[in-house]
């Protein structure tokens, strides 16, 4: 059998590779006798009983290669299908055709087996003409002959044989072959005017849902689902009557009977896609049969569906596939409400009554839904459907986040209600799904929608002892319970922000802190919840100052603590820091918390030359996030975006002066601290995690509108700069450095001293051009700060000759870089340079100098289109840009360049760029405009010998 | 595909659902959605060409493969969701593909975790093609 295959596969390769020429016209003969030599030895093959019973592979290929025959000579062999059923009718290749009405007759005296060839040929050719259509993307002939002459034969190929009473193995495949011709004829209708009609093919298929064999009434089921799901404008009103009354009538209700009853949930969870596949063609119509209580049993029937017994995941997925139905559903009801309100215009008070319908109705989901959100108390046996359970819980969450404007306020107090009567009964296991649900809708809460009484509700859960409960029972049963508990908190900050929310807040930092202290467990959320709820709510914690020192210093003091949650803790305090107005409070609490900090990490820094290095690899770990918690300081300390109005002028001017006097020494003790830390010691002067660290302390005061105790002058983090270039002894924290620099000039190039910045660059661009050129990454850092210079100062180097003069020639060198991200950084440099927006005018007769009377534009253009012709087509993006701009800024010019560019360019290929003139003629005419981009990739194309793959 | 929730003045909450294209012949989509992948490996087939190696015809075939091969799995294999909240900045529809540029974001995945950025852009296109139901 394999070696008739492997001859079936030899003739698929051979017309792969000959089918083009063999469809010319001068051909056609030997097409022909192809053919017939592909159908006679079809015929062999099905009238071979071996081969019908075990080797329908070998018969499926040989079908396969007559529709790749039928597909490239479609004008001259229209039918196909009617051919093979000649054949196998005639049982011989003849010239005689049966007509489409005589097919009735001609099946009638075939066995099962030829038919269901015939059935499988059908199929095969839907799937085919959809795969290539996939490659060619429009063929209206093919669709168009396909229509007229192929679908007619398979219509009637298809109700002839249901009208033969088939047995189940070739209902099946006329099930399979509908959902082929169904794809196939969406695709047909949408690339062409060519219209189907299958009513009769697809009532047909809902006529075999009532079938008494259920393995047949679930696999139309399926067919079915899948046929309005791939194009549902196939099914008539009449057509969606008939499955309305099916599906929500006696045949569904018998169908989820049958199988719920022999606990086959697969089977009711694939009815329940069809249902969801069928309402979602119409959520309109549903919603308006919502306000008829004649309709009230569909509803019924789907809550019933939605609430089918077990638990989710591990023994049902039916009520996962309505949990999204339910929340498209609910989103309909929300965007449509205008257009219900126009519909029901007529009916006095019409459309609240419906508005009450949809209420109730999503009352009714959520109540199914919260059980159903209910962590299953069998823990070995949760272990293996956890995650998906997760997902489960999420989708869920996300329904009752879409329910909420429906069913508004009683949806999230109930929720509360059912939670303090929780903590009343003692029944714990309802307070966790309850709370989930509660975060789920209101973590996104603005302030418009926090309402009093649900102030009061979760005032009243938590004078109900809440908080020491969900402490007490945390066993591993609860485990959920806590993180949940931890989950709300960390998002309620629509609660903190009222008057009797902020009453709360000791007693549930207290709450976080045990919970973060007492096991490893909860140690990372609630250590996230704590900073959250510090930075949302600084100025109600400012009189909870002292309290945290104690913290703060355990923070520090103890080696074992995780270095994030320390980092976390130590901005949060920051954040409280910062809500403190008055500089001189704020002065004397960072110089304990540094000076803490400074003592701590000098007696681990003494101890790290000697330690072996098992330890060393511990300390250095706590150094590093001792570091990290000063730059944590940092950030926490920034003021916020919109700083006016933020200090009254009194508070403003003290803050000025108390930071400019700095009475407490805090920025030399910081300077010393990143001393310590970047300089000194040589374990760790090479560390990039700790210079990266003293890098964004750095950063953080440079955006400060007012002085502060992390805003550094502009000589001083030069000075860092240069000092710990000429330090290091490897180059990979080199780019640290270059990106600080960046980010000096960004925030001070308006007032910068030139000499200096200078005197930087010189340190850490002239001086390593060699280091630099080997490492893309260096290439890119300072492209990037050229580039950052062009686009605020120009001046800050065009001022510096023997710099400009370096850096061309550098830039040329690297337009043939492989690396994408120096393509982009040369991009921006290049383009930046050309237009030179922020230029003065000094600025711009320099450029305009450089290019008019220089080789500079000769050369650029050259080296542009040298690399842009060697580049990989995802580069190609940087070359277009920059032969835009030099076309756009100087087009007299340009035309020049690219007239000897292209002839010098040509001397050194091997193959010689060809109609290089035309192709100057149109890129000038483009004036550098967006057309340009496809002018020079097309050129690109073409001088490169490939092809356009879009 | 996205549902956009807006509630006060330009303050917008986006959920995105991504929901793959169940056709063929959807080229410019997935070129969109998995630009890095897909250009690199177009690189590797212009290479390919380049050295004589393969024609382009099977070049294309390759392509077309990888495009359907992609978003099936995307829409079959794919679960996750995030969610996140910021201010719309822009938004425009056109050529059939939707483009947000929202700024300030706070994103939120699947196990919690939370991603703060400065800017954020959506690129998406209707899972089906125009004038299909």
């Amino acid at each position: 059998m394999n070696c008739k295959f492997f001859g079936a596969l030899t003739y698929t390769v051979n017309l792969n590779l000959h089918i083009g020429e063999l469809t010319k016209t001068e051909n056609e003969q030997q097409l022909n006798q192809i053919r017939i030599t592909l159908l006679n030895q079809v015929l062999q093959l099905i009238n071979n009983g071996a081969v019908l019973h075990s080797g329908m592979f070998v018969i499926k290929k040989m079908l396969s290669n007559l529709s790749l025959l039928f597909m490239n000579s479609s004008r001259t062999w229209t039918n196909p299908l009617l051919t093979l059923i000649n054949c196998v009718v005639f049982d011989q290749v003849s010239n005689s055709t049966i007509a489409n009405n005589q097919i009735d007759k001609a099946l009638s005296s075939l066995p099962f087996s030829k038919i269901y060839v015939l059935l499988i040929f059908a199929q095969i050719l839907a799937e085919e003409l959809v795969k290539k259509e996939a490659t060619n993307v429009s063929n209206v002939q093919t669709h168009h002959l396909v229509h007229e002459h192929l679908f007619p034969t398979v219509q009637k190929l298809m109700t002839s044989l249901l009208n033969l009473s088939p047995e189940r193995k070739l209902i099946d495949t006329w099930l399979d072959c509908l959902v082929s011709w169904v794809g196939y004829a969406s695709k047909a209708e949408f690339d062409s005017t060519e219209r189907y009609d299958l009513i009769e093919l697809l009532s047909m298929c809902i006529s075999l849902v009532t079938s008494t064999d259920y393995a047949i009434s679930q696999k139309a089921i399926e067919t079915l689902s899948e046929a309005l799901e791939t194009n549902p404008s196939f099914f008539n009103s009449q057509l969606k009557a008939d499955l309305l009354s099916m599906l929500f009538g006696d045949v569904g209700v018998q169908y989820v009977r049958h199988f719920s009853s022999q606990q086959d949930e697969k089977s009711v969870a694939d009815f329940a896609r069809l249902i969801i596949a069928f309402l979602d063609t119409d959520l309109k119509s549903l919603l308006l049969k919502l306000n008829d209580d004649e309709n009230a049993y569909i509803f019924d029937f789907l809550i019933v569906l939605t609430n089918y017994p077990g638990t989710p995941i591990e023994e049902e997925s039916v009520s996962r596939e309505f949990a999204d139905f339910w929340l498209r559903f609910a989103d309909y009801c929300i965007c449509e409400d205008t257009t219900l309100q126009t519909l029901l215009n007529d009916k006095p008070g019409g459309h609240q009554a419906l508005s009450e319908r949809i209420k109730a109705l999503f009352e009714r989901v959520t109540q199914i839904y919260w059980n159903k959100a209910h962590v299953p108390e069998d823990e070995e046996g949760f272990s293996q459907y956890k995650q998906e359970f997760a997902l489960y819980r999420r989708d869920v969450g996300d329904l009752f986040e879409s329910v909420y404007p429906l069913v508004k306020l009683p949806l999230i107090i109930n929720l509360l209600i059912t939670i303090e009567r929780s903590i009343q009964t003692g029944k714990l296991e309802d307070i966790e799904p309850s709370l989930y649900l509660v975060t789920c809708i209101s973590k996104d809460f603005g302030d418009g929608e926090v309402n009093h009484q649900l102030v009061q509700h979760l005032s009243a859960i938590l004078d109900a002892n809440l908080l020491p409960i969900v402490l007490q029972v945390k066993t591993d049963r609860f485990r959920y319970l806590v993180s949940t508990t931890i989950q709300f908190f960390s998002s309620a900050d629509w609660f903190y922000k009222t008057e009797t929310g902020t009453k709360y807040l000791p007693q549930i930092l207290s709450f976080l802190f045990d919970c973060m202290t007492n096991t490893n467990l909860y140690q990372l959320s609630s250590s996230k919840a704590i900073s959250s709820i510090c930075s949302q709510c600084r100025y109600s914690l400012v009189e909870f100052l002292p309290s945290f020192e104690t913290i703060i210093t355990e923070m520090i003091n103890n080696t074992t603590i995780d270095p994030v949650v320390r980092q976390r803790i130590i901005n949060a305090y920051a954040s409280i820091l910062e809500g403190v107005k008055d500089p001189v409070v704020q002065g004397e609490n960072l110089f304990k918390l540094f000076d803490l900090l400074d003592k701590k990490s000098l007696s681990v820094l003494e101890g790290l030359a000697t330690a072996n290095p098992d330890e060393r690899e511990r300390m250095v770990d706590y150094l590093t996030s001792l570091v990290n918690s000063v730059s944590a300081v940092g950030r926490g300390m920034q003021l916020p975006d919109d700083v006016d109005g933020y200090y009254t002028q009194d508070q403003e001017s003290k803050v000025r002066e108390y930071w400019t006097t700095d009475p407490l020494g805090i920025h030399a003790k910081l300077l010393t601290i990143i001393t310590n830390f970047t300089m000194t010691n040589e374990v760790l002067s090479e560390n990039y995690q700790i210079i990266e660290e003293a890098v964004n302390l750095f950063k953080c005061g440079l955006t400060e509108p007012l002085p502060g105790p992390f805003v550094f002058d502009c000589a001083t983090i030069l000075q860092f700069i240069v000092t710990k270039f000429n330090s290091l002894k490897k180059s990979d924290a080199y780019p640290l450095l270059y990106s600080l620099l960046n980010s000096v000039v960004t925030a001070h190039y308006r007032t910068m001293d030139l000499e200096a910045l200078h005197g930087a660059i010189d340190t850490i661009f002239l001086s390593k051009i060699p280091v630099i050129e080997d490492d893309p990454d260096l290439v890119q850092s300072s492209f990037n700060l050229f580039s950052t210079m062009l686009s605020t100062r120009p001046s800050l180097l065009l001022s510096n000759e023997k710099l400009l003069m370096t850096l061309l020639e550098f830039a040329f060198r690297h337009l043939g870089s492989n690396e994408r991200f120096v393509l982009k950084s040369l991009e921006k440099f290049w383009t930046r340079f050309i237009t030179l927006r922020k230029g003065d005018r000094q600025d711009t007769v320099m450029v305009k100098r450089l290019f008019n009377e220089t080789e500079l534009g000769y050369v650029l253009t050259f080296n542009v289109l040298k690399y842009m012709f060697a580049t990989q087509r995802s580069n190609l993006e940087t070359f277009i840009e920059i032969i835009k701009q030099l076309v756009a800024k100087y087009p007299l010019m340009m035309s020049k360049w690219l007239q000897e560019a292209f002839p010098k360019l040509n001397e050194e290929r091997e193959k010689k760029i060809q109609n290089w003139e035309i192709f100057v003629k149109k890129i000038m005419l483009t004036r550098g405009t967006r057309s340009a981009n496809d002018l020079i990739k097309d050129f690109w194309l073409e001088v490169n010998g490939l092809i356009n793959y879009n | 595909m996205i549902f956009l929730q807006s509630s006060l003045g330009l303050c917008c909450r986006l959920k995105f659902i991504p929901q793959l294209l169940h056709h063929v012949g959807i080229e410019s989509f997935l070129s969109l959605l998995t630009l890095r992948i897909g250009t690199s490996l177009t690189d590797a087939l212009d290479a390919l060409i380049g050295e004589q190696r393969i024609q382009p015809q099977l070049a294309m075939k390759v392509l077309a493969n990888f495009d359907r091969v992609t978003s099936d799995n995307l829409r079959d294999s794919v679960k996750s969701k995030l969610t996140f909240k910021g201010h719309l900045h822009t938004y425009r529809f056109c050529d059939d593909v939707w483009t947000f540029v929202i700024k300030d974001v706070n994103i939120k995945f699947d196990d919690n975790e939370t991603v703060n950025v400065d800017k954020f852009k959506i690129v998406a296109c209707n899972s089906k093609k125009a004038g299909e139901v």
